[in-house]
C-alpha cells in the first residue's frame, strides 16, 4: 500500500541528533579531563548506552511500522501487562530504598517507563469517540481511574517524581479532549494546596499562604462558574487534602520529605540534596556561554553528583558546551514537541491524535522537570532527560514514541 | 473508529495553538534561567568551580581484636594522633611547615624529606606532618586554628599488644606493607604505609582482621579549609573481625614464665581430643609493640642479629632431634611389627652395646641390668633399643614416625611451619649411596639421635595421639573468627594402634613418671597421675636439649604437653619438672599462692578476669 503522508524527516533528524549528543555526553562523563579525584576512566556505560540506542532504534521501527489501529486494539492488553510488571516490582527487594526495576538477566527493566506508553494508549482509547456533555465527564472519570492505579503503584515503589509526571501528562491530553482550561487549573489546585500546607507547617509555621490560596480558589471558581455548590466542594476538596496531608507526609520516606523541603526552602541545607543542586548550578553556571569544551568539564570529575550520567546529565551538557549547546538541545526538544502537537492536530484518527498530544506532553514534562531540577527550579526527582540520560528503559520508550509520531506522519489521513 | 466532529476542528486548532504557546513559554523560562546561570551569574559560579573541591579521605577500618579462648583481648587498638595537612602543591607544604617550625621544635629538613617520599606514593591524600603527636602538639594545633587553619588533628588506631612480649611469636606483629605485599594484593584496598600483619595470627588472619575501609568526603575550599562533610558520599568503615584463639592466656603465660628462666626453648600444650592449642611458647621473645609503632632501624638490627634469635619462632620453625621422646614411636614400631616379645628380658644393659666394630653407649654408664620393653621405655634404656634396632627395618620406623605425623607439617593454622625430617631407605640411599650405609644408623634413629628432626608441635601431637586412643589430631590455634567456627578439623587414626599396643605404651609412659626407676619421677605429683617421656637430645653445638612430652591426667587425658629447653641437659632435670609445675597450676592442684611461679603470672588461668 502506498502511504500518502510524508515521512517527517525533521522528527527523525532531531531524534538522531539528541541520541548522538547523549552518547557523547555519557562518553565524556567517564573520561574526565582532570584525574585528581575522579573515578577511573570507563567505557562500560558508553558501550551499554550504545547497545540501548540500537534497541531504541528497533523500538522506533516497531512504533513506526505497526499501524496505530493495532495499538488502539491492544491498549488494554498492554496496560494490563504493565500493571502486572509494576506489581511485580513491589515484590523485588532491592537496595536500601527505592526499587524501581525488574532485573532481567544483564538488563534492568523499568516498568514505570513502559507504563507511560500503556497509559497514553488507554487514555486515547477511552477519551476518543466522545461527543459532548455528560458522556465526557464519565470518560474523563474513567481515564482518571486508569491513571490512579499505576500512580499508586509507582508511588509505592516509591518513585514520587515518576508518579507525579504520570499524573500531569494527562492534563494536556484532557485539555486536548475538550476539558476546559480552568477546569484543569482546579484539577491542579490540590497539588498547590499540598505544597502550601507543607510550606506553612514544616518551614515557616505560617498558615496565611494556604488561607489566602483557599480564598483565591473560591473566588476564581465562583467567578468562572457562578456555581456556589461547585465552588464550595472545590474548596472542601482542597481543605480535605490539608487534613489527610499529615498522614501522607508521615508515610513519605525521609529523603522524599527532604527533597520537597529542599525545593521549598533551598537555602536551608546545602550539604545534601541542596548541595547536589548547588553543584549542578555551579557546573552549568561555570560553563558560561560557550562552555568549557567537550571532555573539558571539571565539575563532572568531582563526585558531587552520584547521578551525573543519568538524572544530572544536563549539568554536564551545560558545563561542557555552555549556553549555546544547552539552548540547541532545548530547541531540538521544542521542535520535537511542536511537531508532535502539529501531528496531533493533523491526524484524523482520534486515537492517534490523542496519543500524539500525549507524547508531546510526555517529552515536555520530562524535559521541563529535568532541566528545572538541574537548574534549581524544581525539587530533585528521578526524572531522566529523554535521549540524553543514561538508561535503557527511558531511551526505548522515547524512541518508541518517536516511531509512533512517524507512524502518524505517514498515516495521518487514516481513521 | 470514531470520526472527528467537524465542529471540533477549529476549536482543536485553538487548543493546539494554546498548547504550543504553553510549551514555548515554559521553555523560554528554562532558557531564561539558563541564560541567567550561564551568563549573568557566570563569574559567580566559575569562582565556585575553581575553589570548590571535594576531598575524599579514607577512614582506615579498625583492625579486629585477637582474643584468647576466654575472651580476654590479647591484641587491641589504641588511638594515636597525627597532625595532617591537605595539600595541593609542594610550595604550600613548605610554607606551612616552615611557619610551624617557628613555634614547635621540629626538624623541617626531615619533614621535607619524608614529604618527598610520601608525595610520590600518595597523590592527593593529606600529608601527616607530625606523626604520633603528643598532647602539647595537639593542643597547640587546636588552639592556633587561626594561624594554621589547614592543619588537622587526625585520629589513627595503633595496634597494641596488651601484654608486651606475651605469646609474641604466636600473635605475630603488624608492620608497614612491603612493596611486594602491595603488588600481590593490588585492588584489595591496601595503600602504601598501611599496617598489615607480618607474622603469626596477624598475618594468617589478615583478611579477616583488616575490615573494610570507610571514606569521608569533605568539601574543601582553595585554601584547604574544610567547608563541611558530605554524608551521602561518605560511608563508615567496617571494623575487622575479631579472632578468638584456642589459646588459654593463663596457660600460655604460666608456661612462658616456667620456661623463661632457662633462656631459649619452646613448648606446646594441646587439647588431646581436638588438637586445640592451649599454649604455644617460643623463647626468647620480643615486644611486637615496637613493630606496630614502626620499628627503628637500630632496634631491628639488634633483634635480627641477636645470638639467641628472638625473632625465630621455635615452636613452629625450630626442628630438634627428638631424643628419647622418639622412643614412644619406636615402641609402637616394635609392637606393631611384632619384632620382639615385649615381656622378654632381651638385654642385660651394661651401659654400652656393641654393634659390629662400634660401641653404642647407653645414657646410663653403669647400665640398667636386665631390661624388657617396658623397662626399656620407663628407664629409657638405650641398650635395649640398640638390640632391637639391629633387626628393625629402617623403613618400618620411618613409616611409624610418619603415621605419628612426623616429617611433614602438622597443618596448624599458622604459616611457614617446619617439616622436620624422617629419614628412610631412599633418604639414606640418596645421601650416602646405595649399600654405603649400615644398620648402625637405625640404632641411632631408634633412640631419636640419628637424622630424625621434629618440632615441639609435632611431638605434642604424638603425645596427644597416645592420650586420645590413637588418633592423630589437627593442631589449630584459631577457634573462631567473628563467631564463625574456623575451618574443618580432620583427624586420622593411626593404623595398627590397637588397644593392646596402646595400653602398653600408655602404661609405660605412666611408669616413666610413677615408677621408682622412671626417668621422670622428679615430675611426679602426689595424688595426680600423669604420663610422659623424657628426652635428651644431643646437640653438636653445645649442651644437650632437654625434652619432655606427656599428657595429663593419665586416666582421663585432657591435655598433652611438649617441652624442649635448649642446652639445659637432661629431660628429667629440666623439661619434666616444668611440666609438673605447669600441671600443678593448670589443674589447680595446690593453692595458687604457694606456687612460686604463680605470683608472676598476671593473667589468671581459665577466667581471664585479671589484666596486667
Amino acid at each position: 500500500m502506498r502511504l500518502r503522508g510524508d515521512f517527517d524527516w525533521l522528527i527523525m533528524i532531531t531524534t538522531s541528533v539528541l541520541c548522538i549528543v547523549g552518547l557523547g555526553l555519557i562518553y565524556s562523563v567517564f573520561h574526565p579531563h582532570q584525574n585528581g579525584y575522579s573515578e577511573p576512566v570507563s567505557n562500560i556505560y558508553f558501550i551499554r548506552q550504545l547497545i540501548w540506542t540500537g534497541v531504541g532504534m528497533a523500538a522506533l521501527l516497531v512504533g513506526f511500522l505497526i499501524p496505530f489501529r493495532i495499538y488502539e486494539a491492544l491498549a488494554y492488553v498492554f496496560y494490563g501487562l504493565c500493571t502486572v510488571l509494576l506489581i511485580a516490582v513491589l515484590f523485588m527487594k532491592g537496595g536500601t530504598h527505592a526499587q524501581r526495576w525488574i532485573p532481567l538477566g544483564p538488563i534492568k527493566l523499568q516498568p514505570s517507563e513502559f507504563m507511560k506508553i500503556a497509559l497514553l494508549f488507554v487514555w486515547a482509547r477511552v477519551l476518543s469517540g466522545q461527543r459532548r456533555g455528560s458522556d465526557r465527564t464519565k470518560k474523563v472519570f474513567v481515564a482518571l481511574v486508569f491513571s490512579v492505579i499505576p500512580f499508586l503503584l509507582i508511588l509505592r515503589q516509591p518513585d514520587l517524581g515518576t508518579a507525579m509526571v504520570l499524573f500531569v501528562i494527562i492534563l494536556p491530553v484532557l485539555y486536548w479532549r475538550g476539558v476546559k482550561g480552568y477546569q484543569i487549573l482546579f484539577f491542579l489546585s490540590p497539588i498547590v494546596a499540598i505544597l502550601l500546607i507543607i510550606y506553612g507547617e514544616k518551614i515557616t509555621t505560617n498558615p496565611w499562604p494556604f488561607g489566602i490560596y483557599i480564598v483565591l480558589v473560591f473566588i476564581i471558581a465562583y467567578w468562572k462558574r457562578s456555581d456556589l455548590k461547585a465552588s464550595v466542594s472545590l474548596v472542601a476538596a482542597n481543605l480535605g487534602f490539608g487534613l489527610i496531608l499529615p498522614y501522607v507526609w508521615q508515610r513519605l520516606k525521609v529523603y522524599q520529605q527532604d527533597r520537597i523541603l529542599n525545593f521549598l526552602d533551598p537555602g536551608a541545607n546545602r550539604l545534601d540534596e541542596g548541595w547536589q543542586v548547588f553543584q549542578s548550578k555551579i557546573a552549568i553556571g561555570s560553563g558560561g556561554l560557550s562552555g568549557k569544551g567537550f571532555f573539558l568539564g571539571t565539575q563532572k570529575a568531582l563526585e558531587f553528583l552520584p547521578a551525573k550520567h543519568t538524572d544530572f546529565i544536563f549539568s554536564v551538557l551545560g558545563e561542557e558546551v555552555g549556553f549555546v549547546g544547552a539552548l540547541l538541545v532545548l530547541i531540538l526538544f521544542t521542535v520535537l514537541i511542536l511537531r508532535a502537537l502539529v501531528l496531533g492536530g493533523k491526524a484524523k484518527s482520534e486515537f492517534a491524535s490523542t496519543v500524539c498530544v500525549g507524547i508531546a506532553a510526555y517529552f515536555f514534562f520530562q524535559v521541563f522537570v529535568n532541566v528545572a531540577m538541574t537548574t534549581g527550579m524544581a525539587p530533585v526527582t528521578g526524572i531522566p532527560l529523554p535521549f540524553l540520560s543514561y538508561g535503557g528503559s527511558s531511551l526505548v520508550v522515547s524512541c518508541f514514541f518517536v516511531g509512533f509520531l512517524l507512524n502518524c506522519s505517514v498515516r495521518w489521513y487514516e481513521y | 473508529m470514531a470520526k472527528r466532529d467537524p465542529r471540533d476542528e477549529h476549536r482543536g486548532k485553538d487548543r493546539i495553538r494554546n498548547l504550543v504557546i504553553l510549551v514555548v513559554l515554559v521553555f523560554s523560562v528554562l532558557i531564561g534561567r539558563l541564560f541567567y546561570l550561564q551568563h549573568v551569574k557566570h563569574e559567580y559560579y566559575s569562582q565556585y568551580a575553581e575553589e570548590n573541591q571535594l576531598h575524599r579521605e579514607r577512614i582506615v577500618a579498625p583492625r579486629g581484636l585477637i582474643k584468647d579462648r576466654n575472651g580476654t583481648p590479647l591484641v587491641d587498638n589504641v588511638p594515636s594522633f597525627d597532625i595532617v595537612l591537605p595539600w595541593r602543591n609542594k610550595g604550600a607544604i613548605r610554607d606551612v611547615v616552615s611557619d610551624l617550625c617557628v613555634y614547635l621544635p621540629l626538624d623541617s629538613a626531615r619533614i621535607f624529606l619524608r614529604f618527598d617520599a610520601w608525595a610520590k606514593k600518595n597523590v592527593g591524600a593529606p600529608f601527616p606532618v607530625i606523626q604520633d603527636a603528643n598532647k602539647f602538639v595537639i593542643s597547640f594545633v587546636r588552639e592556633n586554628v587561626d594561624l594554621f587553619p589547614q592543619l588537622r588533628v587526625e585520629k589513627r588506631a595503633t595496634r597494641r599488644y596488651r601484654f608486651g612480649e606475651f605469646a609474641a611469636h604466636l600473635l605475630g606483629y603488624v608492620g608497614e606493607a612491603s612493596d611486594e605485599f602491595l603488588t600481590e594484593n593490588r585492588n584489595r584496598g591496601y595503600y602504601p604505609g598501611d599496617m598489615v600483619g607480618k607474622t603469626g595470627i596477624e598475618s594468617v588472619c589478615e583478611d579477616y582482621l583488616k575490615g573494610e575501609d570507610g571514606q569521608r568526603v569533605v568539601a574543601v575550599n582553595a585554601s584547604g579549609t574544610v567547608l563541611g562533610d558530605l554524608p551521602h558520599l561518605s560511608r563508615p568503615p567496617k571494623p575487622g573481625s575479631d579472632v578468638v584463639l584456642t589459646i588459654d592466656a593463663g596457660a600460655q603465660d604460666l608456661l612462658e614464665k616456667l620456661v623463661a628462666p632457662w633462656g631459649a626453648g619452646a613448648a606446646v600444650v594441646m587439647d588431646v581430643h581436638d588438637g586445640a592449642v592451649r599454649a604455644a611458647v617460643s623463647l626468647p621473645q620480643f615486644d611486637p609493640n615496637s613493630f606496630a609503632r614502626g620499628i627503628p632501624q637500630a632496634e631491628w638490627d639488634r633483634l635480627y642479629g641477636a645470638k639467641e634469635k628472638p625473632l625465630f619462632n621455635r615452636f613452629l620453625r625450630a626442628t630438634y632431634p627428638p631424643g628419647s621422646t622418639l622412643k614412644v614411636v619406636s615402641v609402637y614400631t616394635i609392637l606393631a611389627n611384632r619384632l620382639v616379645d615385649p615381656r622378654e628380658a632381651l638385654v642385660y644393659c651394661t651401659g654400652a652395646h656393641r654393634f659390629g666394630n662400634r660401641v653404642f653407649k647407653c645414657w646410663k654408664p653403669e647400665g640398667h641390668g636386665y631390661m624388657n620393653l617396658y623397662g626399656g621405655l620407663v628407664q629409657s634404656c638405650d641398650s635395649y633399643f640398640f638390640e632391637v634396632g639391629e633387626v628393625m627395618n629402617v623403613d618400618d620406623l620411618a613409616d611409624a614416625a610418619r603415621a605419628f605425623g612426623l616429617g611433614e607439617p602438622t597443618g596448624v593454622d599458622l604459616s611457614n611451619e617446619a617439616r622436620g625430617l624422617v629419614p628412610d631407605r631412599s633418604y639414606y640411599n640418596r645421601r650416602y649411596g646405595k649399600g654405603k650405609w649400615t644398620q648402625g644408623l637405625v640404632l641411632n634413629n631408634i633412640i631419636g639421635q640419628g637424622e630424625y628432626l621434629a618440632t615441639v608441635l609435632q611431638m605434642c601431637r604424638v603425645a596427644a595421639a597416645v592420650a586420645n586412643g590413637g588418633r592423630l589430631v589437627q593442631p589449630h590455634v584459631i577457634e573462631s573468627i567473628e563467631g564463625e567456627e574456623a575451618g574443618v578439623l580432620t583427624t586420622k587414626n593411626i593404623r595398627n594402634f590397637g588397644p593392646r599396643t596402646l595400653d602398653f605404651v600408655r602404661r609405660a609412659m605412666l611408669g616413666v613418671i610413677q615408677d621408682r626407676h622412671g626417668t621422670a619421677r622428679s615430675g611426679k605429683i602426689a595424688g595426680f597421675k600423669t604420663a610422659g617421656k623424657t628426652g635428651t637430645a644431643q646437640n653438636p653445638h653445645g649442651e644437650d636439649h632437654s625434652w619432655f612430652i606427656g599428657y595429663a591426667p593419665a586416666d582421663d587425658p585432657q591435655i598433652a604437653v611438649s617441652i624442649v629447653v635448649e642446652n639445659a641437659g637432661h629431660g628429667s632435670a629440666v623439661a619434666s619438672p616444668i611440666s609438673r609445675d605447669f600441671y600443678l597450676s593448670y589443674f589447680d592442684l595446690i593453692p595458687p599462692d604457694s606456687v612460686v611461679t604463680q605470683q608472676t603470672v598476671g593473667v589468671r588461668s581459665s577466667t581471664g578476669r585479671e589484666d596486667r
